[in-house]
């Protein structure tokens, strides 16, 4: 289900400095252009995953949209070389998994999976470093070849 | 979670660039202490950040009640944006962005025969179709954010020549 509330394009540029500072992460671009502004994609550097992948960069988008009070977001991983794709959704599918759930889907072996997710804080920029570290530290090498 | 790992990411930034970075995302008013307590940093640190980011015009200082609180300066982002807009593209690019946006809102209305992203999302009640449901919803929160859009770019036009003869280098 798509995200409802409105863009803020200045905390993307908060969000974007995140994802700048990651070594994995080689460039970040607006999406679908610098005008329009929807979400950004991050491409990363496949060698840098572990286990590396490759030849495509896979891509991280994250979309943050708000509502009067309260706030929606997506921060999906997807490689293109396996079909992997995992992430962490604010929105409102899944209600009985509470206000966010991670989800996994691998096109190898088509499992698929959505779980309870928390973070233990509120502003967008620490909600996305810690979910960079999740990604990289625990559910990619947990997951990406299952 | 992995803590380990959020400590190694997070000491490549400074406490400033940390707050800093966070300031950013400041859409309701927040005290010191609320930032300094997701950041991480003392409250003296968060305090001096949030302070010199006032002081840049990217935050307000706002007194609610005896609480002193900061938020995102709002139209100094907006002008911000419209110079960032300005410096980028040149004005035929930003021109067949602004048309291409109004003609999807055009197609939008046609087909789905309302005139707002609200009607959009109400017609959704008289339908059974899961598919169909899903792309309202979808297409109704990108009109809604193409309608936040299009003032902006508007702006950016609307004044493009005067802002490239103040955008020079004295040489």
């Amino acid at each position: 289900m798509g995200l409802s509330g409105t863009i803020d394009t200045s905390v993307y540029e908060g969000v974007k400095d995140i994802l700048q500072r990651d070594p994995r992460i080689t460039r970040v671009t607006y999406e679908p252009d610098s005008i329009v502004k929807r979400f950004l994609r991050a491409k990363i550097d496949p060698s840098r995953v572990s286990p590396p992948t490759g030849p495509e960069p896979p891509t991280l988008d994250v979309e943050w949209r708000f509502t009067s009070n309260d706030e929606q977001y997506r921060i999906h991983y997807a490689d293109p070389n396996t079909g992997f794709t995992c992430g962490w959704h604010r929105d409102d599918d899944h209600p009985a998994l509470g206000p966010v759930h991670f989800q996994y889907e691998s096109a190898r072996s088509e499992s698929s999976d959505h779980q309870r997710a928390q973070f233990e804080n509120a502003v967008p920029t620490e909600v996305l470093w810690t979910a960079l570290d999740r990604l990289f530290d625990e559910k990619i090498p947990e997951l990406a070849q299952s | 979670m992995s803590e380990r790992g959020n400590e190694n990411t997070q000491s490549s930034m400074t406490r400033g660039e940390r707050v800093r970075a966070a300031a950013r995302t400041l859409r309701t008013p927040r005290t010191a202490s609320w930032v300094a307590d997701e950041t991480g940093v003392s409250v003296k640190t968060a305090q001096k950040y949030l302070d010199q980011l006032v002081e840049d015009n990217v935050l307000r200082r706002i007194e609610q009640g005896d609480q002193t609180c900061y938020c995102v300066d709002q139209l100094m982002a907006t002008y911000r944006e419209i110079a960032a807009l300005q410096r980028e593209h040149d004005r035929e690019a930003l021109t067949s962005a602004l048309e291409s946006m109004r003609e999807k809102i055009t197609e939008w209305q046609v087909s789905y025969d309302v005139e707002t992203p609200g009607e959009l999302r109400a017609s959704i009640a008289d339908l059974d179709d899961a598919e169909e449901i899903e792309t309202r919803r979808e297409t109704a929160a990108e009109w809604e954010h193409l309608d936040e859009r299009i003032p902006v770019v508007r702006a950016a036009l609307t004044e493009y020549d005067w802002a490239s003869e103040h955008d020079t280098i004295p040489v």
